[in-house]
């Protein structure tokens, strides 16, 4: 099972990999961009303020459509008044989408506003085939004060002749800092901790409105499918084929068929074979979904 | 080789003109061992589809002609004296046979209709002291002539329930009454010959009864259900539990008849009108707005989103 799985995965690497040769083809400047169709992008800060030297979280997000593996070319915005302490990366799959999450570990030096220019992305927009800069929402933090300033020293005027006023001074300040101290300490032991302020959502940038082809919503569709052949992908993916063929959450495949454009004839066999790996008994469940590759590989060129 | 359902349907088809989703009603009772309520006006080859059907089976076939003055016993038997043995016989009724055709059942009056609907819901009939049990398969195709009410009397809602499908049959096409005179003008309606047996159906029936339903479709039922039974002017009272399971059993049927061991959204959709047409009360308001119950029901499963 390990072999076949791991097979599976060659398998997929090698089809990306040429999928990628054929979208990709190296030469000018602008085809070394990668092809994307951006579906999310944005920049947040956990929290949204944060207090003065201690590490806090930035977070970009970028949702693109499709299998893609890795993505280099995000700009940072620069963070000149932020210390940065860490820096970590990730893409995680879901159906027919790549999630990129940087996570960004940064401490404030200054109490105050910091304003952040938007993360950006240069790509070519795989619909139209246009270089685009894509960017983030901007984001703004404001600094807290963090911990209480040092005590400050009576005047050294009457220093000479009075030295017991300024120890006396001293000492009733040091027993006024542990009485405070004291009091807070027990205020907070009374009190449930306070959850921590939710981060406001995202601002999102407005992208130009495009759409992926058809044979490339299959072949995402196959792609998943192959990669994860359980009862649960089927369930997504012919939800994702029927909405394909304009099919509404109130119609049985009878009416999807009946009504099929002359365009999408070809996807019957396929609508059927989904059907049946749907609904079918467990022990029918691998043969269905063989039947679904096989309906996949009958419509994509 | 044994007989597929396919092959009773193709035998009832060469006979019957027109009437294809008549047919596939009465497989699916026969499938789903359930009892079929035929209405249509007169003249439609309904009472010929039932003798059809039990041509292509071999099966026992009694017609029982419902009217004001039948008794009870005119359809489950009585006792009868014998003289020469000096003791009571049991001559059992019509009702004791494979497939029964009562013919216009809302002619005769309630306590008749209830001896029928005893018999179906049992299985069995008791005369005198004595329970006689009814053969296997044992199926009760009623008919209704929904144009003629004077002198009928209504079936009770909780008797229509005991029916699985209700099967509407309409006027065939310019095409099909066309065929109807080519084939029928100067000769006798022929009957099929016999395409399946007895044995046929219990297997069928066992082999239905094994179909695959997934647990998402078990809830697509019930929320097709539940969608009779909303606050509605029209509706008096929404289907019964016994309409879901009913559901499940002909979706069943139909899954099978079609050569699936596993049932569709689709084989739900197709069998719930015949099975929910019966059993809801419609108030008033309905007719006084001139919509039609089964257009009420279309609306009302359109309105339920598929799994």
């Amino acid at each position: 099972m390990a072999r076949s799985r791991s097979l599976v995965r060659v398998k997929l690497g090698i089809a990306v990999a040429a999928l990628s040769c054929l979208l990709f083809p190296q030469g000018s400047e602008a085809q070394s961009l990668p092809r994307l169709v951006v579906e999310r992008f944005s920049m947040s800060a956990r929290p949204v303020s944060p207090t003065i030297g201690r590490a806090f979280a930035l977070t970009i997000l970028l949702r693109v459509r499709g299998n893609v593996r890795r993505i280099d070319n995000v700009t940072l915005p620069i963070l000149s008044q932020l210390a940065l302490r860490g820096d970590e990366r990730s893409i995680s799959h879901t159906l027919g989408a790549s999630i990129y999450r940087e996570t960004l570990t940064v401490r404030a030096e200054r109490t105050g506003k910091i304003e952040l220019a938007p993360a950006t992305l240069d790509a070519i927009d795989a619909r139209t085939g246009q270089a685009e800069q894509y960017s983030s929402n901007a984001l703004t933090i404001v600094v807290r004060g963090g911990s209480v300033q040092p005590f400050a020293t009576v005047g050294s005027a009457v220093g000479r002749l009075v030295p017991i006023v300024e120890h006396l001074a001293m000492i009733a300040a040091l027993l006024f800092a542990a009485a405070s101290l004291t009091a807070i300490a027990l205020l907070y032991r009374r009190r449930p901790q306070r959850p921590e302020p939710l981060p406001t959502p995202p601002i999102l940038v407005a992208e130009p409105v495009v759409e992926q082809t058809r044979n490339e919503r299959l072949r995402d569709a196959a792609l998943v499918l192959r990669a994860e052949p359980t009862r649960a992908v089927v369930g997504s993916v012919r939800v994702a084929v029927r909405s394909l063929v304009g099919a509404t959450a109130k119609e049985t495949l009878s009416d999807v068929l009946a009504r099929l454009p002359d365009a999408d004839r070809d996807l019957a066999p396929l609508l059927r074979a989904l059907e049946r790996a749907a609904f079918t008994t467990d022990d029918d469940l691998p043969s269905a979904i063989r039947t679904c590759e096989d309906a996949f590989a009958e419509v994509l060129p | 080789m044994s007989a597929t359902p396919r092959d009773l349907e193709r035998a009832l088809k060469a006979t019957i003109v027109g009437q294809d989703a008549a047919i596939e009603g009465l497989s699916l009772a026969l499938i789903a061992d359930g009892h079929a309520l035929l209405e249509g006006p007169p003249g439609i080859a309904k009472t010929l589809a039932c003798r059809a059907l039990a041509a292509s089976l071999d099966a026992t076939f009694k017609r029982i002609q419902f009217t004001p003055d039948l008794l009870p016993a005119d359809i489950v038997g009585t006792r009868i004296f014998d003289q020469q043995s000096s003791r009571f016989d049991t001559v059992l009724g019509p009702i004791v046979a494979n497939i029964v055709l009562a013919d216009e059942i809302n002619r005769a009056p309630a306590k008749v209709q209830s001896a029928l609907l005893e018999a179906m819901q049992e299985r069995q009939v008791t005369i005198g002291l004595e329970s006689h049990p009814l053969p296997d398969p044992f199926v009760v195709l009623a008919t209704m002539n929904p144009l003629d009410n004077d002198g009928t009397y209504a079936l009770p809602l909780a008797q229509m329930d005991r029916f699985l499908l209700k099967i509407d049959l309409g006027y065939p096409g310019e095409e099909e009454e066309l065929e109807i005179l080519d084939r029928y003008a100067f000769a006798q309606t022929p009957l099929p010959q016999r395409v399946a047996t007895l044995e046929d159906v219990r297997r069928w029936r066992a082999q239905a009864r094994a179909v695959h339903v997934d647990l998402k479709l078990h809830r697509y039922v019930v929320e097709l259900v539940m969608a009779t039974r909303q606050e509605s002017p029209y509706v008096m009272s929404g289907a019964s539990p016994r309409a879901s399971l009913a559901l499940v059993n002909c979706a069943r049927a139909r899954a099978f008849l079609y050569g699936r061991d596993y049932v569709e959204p689709d084989d739900i959709r197709s069998v719930a009108l015949p099975v929910l047409r019966h059993r809801i009360a419609f108030t008033h308001r309905l007719s006084l707005e001139e919509i039609s119950p089964s257009s009420w029901i279309a609306r009302t499963i359109a309105g339920v989103h598929v799994p």
